[in-house]
């Protein structure tokens, strides 16, 4: 592995765009950069400028105004290039389906390699995602990536409800899933 | 709704000026959509009370605009014409729509988007 | 002297969202700043009247992933008013500690953004460590970090217990510890030099162009809606925070003294929190128009609902306070302020384009 191959897997840079997203999942990206949690022990940091990423977060679904945007954003990112939709909206469109200016998720505009789905995610299923990100960025710079038989990689944390954080709090509510809109049953 | 004045396209104007003059500050205004007629109401806030003009008007009536004694009108206005598709003098189109989004899609007649996709 | 034109935006590093500034600038001074919006419009208010009522508040709720609270108090107030219920005394408790929770959440996340756009990193790094005990002791109360889902029409849905209100006072001590921290930033000569007469915005001038909320108050506008006593508010003490610095330090000492109010209240909640029911149930037809205002992280929020009777509302409007200090923000700009002071300036208004645009 050369100097470029190795730095691009320990050090990727991240490039963050908010399509119409309602800000919790961007808030969220944020706090992954922050002590707490710090993505940057993956050597990841986030940079305004498209032409230095190597992994392109996408937050909130497409609308009609900035699906150019998106659409730069991803064709100015140097190959080979990651990229991950964010949180319900970015995965599907998510609770804004039904509004008109919304096309759906980045998936419609830009090819999509990982989703995180959650309403919005933890920090720890987005870190998840991008580690998740760069075994296939490794695998791409290899040429060896196969796409899975299982279908696209979906970070499993804030889908399958796993125990652990919700045993912490007893009285905590299972996080919302990909698959179930909220209701409101319990009111 | 209480401190509600009706007014018309020739009276907005005079009736905005004693809000002004009031020293209210102009909060928002919305746009309804009634079948056959369009209203505006501008919500107008002294700190204690609220006062609200109540516009009626038919479909593709020229209203007056109020940017020139309230500046803050400029966005609120702009985003009416462009959600309603209504004429409000001097304002054009295009704040929050995209060239491709669809044309006035807050009118009850819009299509909803399931019916576009 | 040459006139040149400067995009800023709407993918730029200070700032989460998309916004863009359309600067005109002679040398290093901005003469005109033209902003375009557009770039997160979902069409939130149409999906309104297509949802039922009760789906409503998670859509309030998604408005703004930042201010939730107020969204949603906003939203169920409006609700309650036309079907003339009202929440019990224990759900507006709850309510307004959630509130004043996320206020102290979103000032504290404010703060340090202003120190990224600064270009102060440790100290957006820090205050983000002190955020995420705030939205521990969230989520121990919700169950969820960021949108919490407390607000019910006629109430709130999960009740707080004695446990949980014990382990909010200890995050009080915990955050009221940690201010002191922003207060030594803000003594700093080199933050006073970053924002002391930078982004003047007069009381006239805030005045006229409608501003709300701390960019308000820091131009000596005594302008605060939880003065009028919605929800639990009426039974706490306080006063409103009003400086006249009319620049963007009074903005950020207006945020840091409403940091200290805010964790005033929720001690002043958890002592007089009241027993019994926390929601009211109720079929009443809406019917009607009523106007709900709360006061948000940013500034006034305001929702016009009007219902027909019918099982869906007939439209539900929504001005939030980033789009009224949209305006006063272009003032600020257009006075002649350097480019590199741009993101210092748009940040001290605190931005939340998703609710501008929603």
């Amino acid at each position: 592995m050369g100097i470029v191959e190795k730095s691009r897997l320990k050090s990727p840079w991240i490039l963050h765009y908010d399509c119409s997203s309602c800000n919790g999942c961007d808030i969220e990206i944020l706090a992954c950069l922050t002590p707490y949690y710090d993505i940057e022990r993956f050597g990841i940091l986030s940079k305004g400028n498209p032409k230095h990423s190597d992994v392109l977060l996408v937050t909130g679904g497409v609308n009609h105004r900035n699906k150019t945007v998106l659409k730069n954003l991803y064709d100015q990112m140097p190959a080979p290039k990651v990229v991950i939709a964010i949180g319900a909206c970015g995965s599907t469109g998510g609770i804004f389906h039904n509004c008109y200016n919304i096309l759906g998720g980045a998936d419609k505009i830009v090819p999509v390699d990982v989703y995180v789905p959650g309403c919005p995610p933890r920090p720890e299923a987005i870190i998840d995602g991008v580690v998740k990100a760069l075994d296939k960025l490794k695998h791409l710079q290899n040429g060896t990536w196969k796409e899975p038989e299982t279908g696209p990689i979906v970070v499993e944390t804030a889908v399958g409800a796993k125990p652990a954080p919700a045993a912490k709090y007893a009285n905590a509510a299972p996080a919302p899933t990909l698959n179930s809109q909220p209701t409101n049953k319990e009111a | 709704m209480q401190n509600e004045i009706q007014v018309n396209s020739a009276t907005l104007i005079g009736e905005t000026l004693k809000m002004l003059e009031a020293k209210m500050r102009f909060a928002t205004a919305t746009c309804l959509d009634i079948g056959d007629h369009f209203e505006i109401i501008y919500h107008f806030d002294n700190g204690n009370e609220m006062k609200h003009l109540r516009l009626s008007f038919k479909d593709g009536e020229e209203v007056p605009s109020i940017r020139a004694l309230y500046a803050c009108a400029r966005f609120i206005e702009s985003e009416i014409v462009d959600l309603f598709g209504v004429k409000i003098s001097g304002v054009s189109a295009g704040l929050l729509l995209g060239s491709d989004s669809p044309v006035a899609p807050m009118r009850k007649s819009a299509p909803a988007k399931s019916e576009v996709n | 002297m040459v006139k040149s034109t400067i995009t800023f935006g709407p993918q730029h590093p200070v700032f989460p969202e998309p916004i863009q500034f359309i600067l005109k600038v002679v040398d290093e001074k901005v003469v005109l700043a033209e902003p375009q919006i557009g770039y997160v419009h979902r069409g939130i208010e149409k999906a309104f009247e297509l949802n039922d009522p009760k789906d409503n508040i998670f859509l309030a709720e998604r408005i703004c992933g930042i201010c939730p609270a107020p969204h949603t108090t906003a939203y169920v107030r409006g609700v309650e008013s036309l079907m003339g219920i009202e929440a019990p005394p224990r759900a507006k408790y709850i309510r307004t500690i959630m509130n004043e929770l996320n206020r102290i959440h979103s000032h504290i996340l404010w703060a340090g953004l202003l120190g990224d756009a600064i270009g102060f990193e440790s100290y957006f790094m820090q205050t983000w460590n002190y955020r995420e005990k705030v939205l521990d002791a969230i989520e121990k109360i919700s169950g969820h970090r960021v949108t919490y889902a407390m607000n019910a029409i006629g109430g709130v849905r999960r009740d707080m217990t004695n446990e949980q209100l014990r382990g909010l006072e200890k995050t009080m001590d915990y955050v009221e510890s940690s201010l002191e921290n922003i207060e030594d930033v803000m003594k700093d000569y080199t933050i006073k030099k970053r924002t002391q007469g930078i982004g003047i915005l007069t009381e006239e001038e805030a005045r006229r162009d409608g501003a709300v909320g701390p960019t308000a108050r820091a131009s000596g506008i005594s302008q605060d809606l939880r003065t009028s006593g919605y929800d639990a508010y009426g039974d706490l003490k306080f006063e409103p925070v009003v400086v006249n610095n009319c620049d963007s330090y009074g903005r950020f000492a207006v945020r840091w003294q409403e940091l200290k109010q805010s964790i005033d209240l929720i001690r002043q909640c958890i002592v007089k929190m009241p027993s019994g029911e926390i929601l009211t149930k109720s079929n009443n037809p809406m019917n009607g128009e009523a106007i709900s205002r709360v006061e948000a992280p940013r500034g006034e929020l305001f929702y016009y609902i009007k219902g027909n009777g019918s099982k869906k509302l007939e439209r539900v409007k929504v001005r939030t306070p980033t789009f009224a200090n949209i305006i006063p923000t272009v003032t600020m700009l257009s006075k002649g302020c350097q480019v590199a002071d741009v993101s210092v300036i748009v940040l001290s208004m605190d931005p939340c384009i998703s609710c501008t645009e929603r």
